[in-house]
């Protein structure tokens, strides 16, 4: 739920009704109800960066940027073993922006599956749902799950999470409220048509799911699906479907981490959608892209979690890739960025990150941008 | 500062209030408890639990319930809880325990960042020799037996007497059998 100026009043009462609701339940458990022990657990992760130029440019003259990019308080409430409750609030860029990061109920039906309801995190790629800034070497996520894959994203819905294999194969399939079209763009793709939970339309509604498997000796793959419309009943736009489709895989085994991802995005009926919008969107998005990471200090410390990981990564990314007859495609959109750095973990909750990126668009524009910063979660 | 700013900050606090006093009840419940003050009944003492400590990500719930799936999956009966970074396993009535499986779900995960550290087993029942002159924990009701070790400054309770123990399981790590490394031996209940 993305509550930024002017509608501080409803952030602020969204989180002081979640903060609330956990002194009281606190409260209750300090008047000495033993059932209540152990109940909660409190968790957060945060990052602070600094980026040279500032993101979300390819102007070389744009000035430097500081930001505390993300701070994420989130906790878990156990009513019995099989039910449960659990929430996050991401307080971005120095507490400006309120998000609610998910919200969700979870009732184990059986010991492997269990329902999960309430706003959830789309099972969209590997990102998505666990998007804790010390498992991602560089400063900034990959801009392929920003700008391919709405990360972050979620939408309110229902479905189940499971596991199978002995707990090697995994799989989320939910029914979620569908996307709004009047917010896709040429340069964000579908990004803007996020809907957070926020009285959302939910004229059409969406498929997803996602299936991973773990297979022995470190290699993982996984794959992700979503189909659903995207009018919302809007005049004008027509029937406009959106389908994504997404394969990753990243293989782990001492001191290598290789991670690679490829997704594409169709839009139906994209020419509607330009004319309402006012600027051409994209029939279909793609983007891909590669990481090897290798850790310096791997069999070199006594202290098990200490790391230094050097890493490149290459990701290329169209969000205007393909345009229906009639609208002229943006060059703008493609993008090419090469990435180098290393991130320092003392334990394995805390990095210590940098990185360069070099950027190149479709026109040859180029960029080179610095990014340093620091990460954490608990 | 503008009023959407000092409002989130104001809602900041408010938060990390409500995580301050999350904290506090289970000092503040000790209290009570110490006092005698406490009129909450002690809840029935389950026939075993298996306390399995990890390392890595246990805290966002993506992670939590797939740490939850796999000890419940593997648990055959067993209910389990999350607590921070150790999952118990609780069985209420007597069973055959599967203990192997259970350590081996998640010993033998295939997360890239979760691993298992130790585990600590709970449960009633006696000590004797066996047949072949090791000492065994038997259980009590189900007659299961692990091998366990008992050393100073622990006392071995006499052959036959029912006990509560608590021990360190050891063995996991390789692929021979489970022993018990007793750490506290009580009265059972």
């Amino acid at each position: 739920m993305r509550l930024v100026s002017p509608l501080p009043i409803r952030a602020v009462t969204i989180t002081a009704a979640l903060a609330l609701s956990l002194v009281a339940a606190a409260t209750a458990r300090a008047e000495g109800d033993p059932a209540t022990e152990r109940r909660y657990s409190i968790h957060g992760y945060g990052e602070i960066h600094y980026n040279n130029p500032e993101t979300g440019t390819m102007d070389k003259k744009a000035p430097a940027m500081v930001d505390v990019h993300r701070l994420v308080l989130g906790w878990e409430y156990e009513f019995t073993s099989s039910i449960r409750m659990s929430a996050e609030v991401d307080y971005e860029h120095s507490a400006s922006e309120i998000e609610l990061e998910y919200a969700h109920i979870e009732y184990d039906l059986a010991p492997t599956v269990s329902l999960r309801a309430g706003s959830l995190l789309m099972p969209v790629g590997p990102l998505n749902e666990f998007h804790e800034p010390p498992t991602y070497h560089s400063v900034e996520r990959p801009y392929l799950e920003a700008s391919v894959i709405p990360t972050t994203w979620q939408e309110i819905g229902v479905g189940l999470v499971g596991r199978a294999s002995n707990g090697a194969l995994g799989y989320r399939a939910y029914v979620v409220s569908g996307l709004d079209a009047t917010g896709f763009s040429t340069g964000s793709g579908i990004r803007e048509g996020r809907q957070h939970g926020v009285e959302a339309k939910a004229e059409d509604l969406a498929l997803v799911g996602r299936l991973e498997y773990a297979a022995k000796g470190g290699l993982s793959i996984g794959g992700s699906g979503y189909v659903g419309g995207a009018d919302q009943g809007t005049p004008g736009l027509g029937s406009v479907g959106v389908s994504i489709a997404e394969g990753d895989a990243r293989f782990r085994r001492g001191a290598l981490d290789l991670r690679g991802e490829v997704a594409t995005v169709s839009i139906g009926n994209s020419d509607s959608v330009s004319a309402v919008v006012g600027e051409p969107v994209a029939s279909r998005i793609w983007g891909l892209y590669g990481e090897a990471a290798f850790d310096l200090l791997h069999g070199k410390t006594q202290m098990p979690d200490r790391a230094l990981w050097l890493f490149a990564r290459f990701e290329r990314f169209d969000t205007n890739a393909d345009t229906e007859i009639g609208v002229t495609k943006d060059p703008l959109a493609e993008r090419t960025i090469v990435t180098g750095g290393i991130a320092y973990h003392p334990v394995r909750e805390v990095a210590f990150k940098a990185d360069l990126e070099h950027w190149k668009d479709g026109v040859d524009q180029e960029l080179n941008r610095l990014n340093v910063g620091v990460a954490f979660q608990f | 500062m503008t009023r959407a700013k000092t409002s989130s900050i104001a809602a900041t606090f408010v938060i990390a209030a409500g995580v301050l006093l999350a904290g506090t009840p289970a000092r503040a419940a000790g209290a009570a408890s110490a006092s005698g003050k406490s009129t909450i009944a002690a809840a029935p003492t389950p026939f075993a639990k298996v306390y399995l400590a990890l390392r890595g990500c246990t805290s966002c719930a993506h992670c939590r319930t797939t740490i939850r799936q796999m000890a419940k999956g593997s648990a055959k009966g067993g209910d389990a809880r999350l607590n921070g970074d150790q999952v118990e396993v609780s069985y209420a009535k007597p069973r055959v325990l599967p203990l192997r499986d259970v350590i081996k779900t998640l010993a033998e995960n295939r997360l890239h960042d979760l691993s298992l550290v130790d585990v600590l087993f709970e449960a009633s029942g006696s000590f004797a020799k066996g047949a072949d002159g090791t000492l065994r924990f038997t259980l009590a009701e189900t007659g299961q037996e692990f091998p366990v070790a008992v050393s100073a400054p622990l006392e071995r309770p006499a052959d036959g007497r029912r006990v509560r123990l608590v021990a360190v399981v050891d063995g996991w790590r390789g692929k021979g059998g489970l022993t018990l490394v007793a750490r506290e031996v009580r009265p059972a209940i």
